[in-house]
């Protein structure tokens, strides 16, 4: 009998607080599924749940990227305080972004947006792709900084409004390797630092905290562990992993 | 957060001699019941057994008469990448935006009389969700079901995704065998038993029409696969492996 050739890798993050009134305290979780395509294509598929701080978050993604890391196309699907706030599907082509959405407070949505000078990444919330959109980085060149441009499904920093195309930048810096130990297991990580000092990521909330991040030091790019500051005080662990 | 959730594992066996009771592929799904009574269904699956080898993802949503919302399907076939359409359905038509490798960006509309009562995306857990458009209160029996749209009518779902419907909305028949006891891996359960489709020949081997297609259901309403057969050429077994029902989170 054939077999598929793909590889899947799965895992689960728990989302806690850094907040002294809920310390440690769990506040969401995640599990993905990706798939490693045997063409050097991938699929994220993430589901989050956001407990706090309120409204609750639920997103669904299904995000998929070419051999070369570039975004193909992605799926959303939110509720925000248990009730529908929206579904749409991004086409990414050559010089342009699709998004075809419908949500209670937007209506029905078709956006193009056209791209000049290409992008770095297409951010979608869950922590995981978070993680994953460390590759964009040449760790070759050792510890080094760069302003990443972003197309995202939301500018949230949650995430939580509903699927229309969104532009923002933010800087990420690779820091090292570091060994860490967490539920999941011991990895050697390469640790990434997200800041937004030129206010390139304002949301409601103002510019985005900075944001720690410890990824499996290989082509994978497991989320490890992190956390942002800020008026946040989150933090998050890989707890199981299978791949 | 106050919905509940339901995680569960289907194995995907065949009965055919030459590969009897071997495994040919497996789905994955988790379904919210949100406070309001609208469910999501998340589902990916591989289908492993011979070309065309599928790997679907399916996310698709009902309101609280069941009644498709909104979806999703994903698909590579044969390692490669087919698809990806995104689904939204009103009470007057049914919409379909994506992208296939074979016709590129893809726009299109069905025009329906009233809110399309069922959608079809492949997952065995999806097929399990058909069963509920069956009215239990009339008893074991048959009954046609209309107001259908699929993402493919491909057997194995292994083209498209598309918007299909059929012409003059023939629909399809559900039998209720009756309420069982169920065993299988995941535990013991009462179970609804239907069959989907009116062939009762096990033995035709053509591939024009579906052959017989019994699926056993879990009978506390959430509709969720417990196990299925299909007989004919197809000859595949599916059993749930893995449950797990939880207020709240999973």
């Amino acid at each position: 009998m054939a077999q598929q050739q793909h590889r899947t890798i799965t895992g689960r993050i728990r989302y806690t607080s850094k907040k002294p009134e809920i310390l440690d305290q769990e506040r969401g979780r995640e599990t993905f599924v990706y798939t490693r395509h045997s063409d050097g294509k991938l699929t994220l598929r993430a589901h989050c749940e956001i407990d706090e701080p309120n409204p609750t978050v639920m997103r669904d993604i299904v995000h998929s990227l070419d051999a070369n890391d570039r975004a193909t196309d992605c799926f959303v699907r939110l509720t925000v305080g248990d009730e529908f706030m929206g579904a749409g599907l991004f086409v990414m082509g050559d010089g342009f972004i699709e998004c075809e959405s419908y949500g209670p407070s937007i209506g029905r949505v078709s956006q193009r947006t056209n791209i000049e000078g290409g992008y770095d990444i297409f951010g979608t919330h869950p922590i995981q792709a978070d993680a994953y959109s460390t590759r964009v980085m040449d760790v070759s060149k050792g510890p080094h900084k760069r302003k990443l441009r972003c197309f995202l499904p939301s500018g949230d920093h949650r995430g939580a409004t509903p699927p229309l195309l969104a532009e923002g930048h933010i800087s990420l810096e690779y820091l090292g390797e570091e060994t860490v130990t967490v539920t999941a297991g011991e990895f050697k990580c390469r640790k990434f630092r997200f800041s937004d000092e030129d206010a390139g990521f304002v949301s409601k909330d103002g510019a985005h905290p900075t944001y720690d991040v410890w990824v499996t030091a290989d082509e994978d790019a497991i989320f490890v562990q992190g956390g942002v500051g800020g008026y946040m005080q989150t933090w998050y662990e890989l707890v199981e992993l299978q791949r | 957060m106050e919905h509940e959730t339901v995680r569960g594992r289907l194995l995907y066996t065949s009965k055919k001699p030459e590969i009897m009771d071997k495994v040919r592929g497996g789905e994955t799904f988790v379904i919210t019941k949100h406070i309001d009574e609208s469910r999501t269904l998340r589902a990916h699956c591989a289908i492993d057994e011979n070309s065309p080898r599928v790997l679907r993802d399916s996310i698709t949503s009902v309101d609280a008469n069941w009644h498709p919302t909104d979806g999703f399907v994903r698909l590579t076939v044969d390692e490669k990448f087919i698809g990806s359409s995104w689904y939204r359905f009103t009470p007057k038509y049914v919409e379909c935006e994506g992208y296939t490798e074979q016709e590129g960006r893809i726009s299109s509309r069905i025009e329906t009389k009233e809110q399309a009562r069922l959608f079809i995306t492949h997952p065995i857990q999806s097929d399990a969700f058909l069963t509920q458009a069956y009215d239990l209160s009339k008893g074991p029996g048959e009954q046609l079901i209309q107001g259908l749209v699929a993402c493919s009518f491909h057997h194995r779902g292994a083209d498209g995704p598309t918007l299909l419907h059929r012409p003059n909305d023939e629909g399809f028949y559900l039998r209720f065998v009756g309420p069982e006891k169920v065993k299988v891996v995941a535990g013991e359960f009462d179970a609804l038993h239907f069959q989907i489709g009116r062939s009762t020949d096990d033995a035709y081997q053509g591939r024009e029409v579906h052959p017989p297609y019994h699926v056993w259901v879990t009978a506390d309403g959430d509709y969720v696969m417990l196990k299925a057969h299909v007989t004919g050429y197809m000859q595949t077994y599916y059993e749930l492996t893995e449950y797990e029902k939880r207020k709240n989170f999973f």
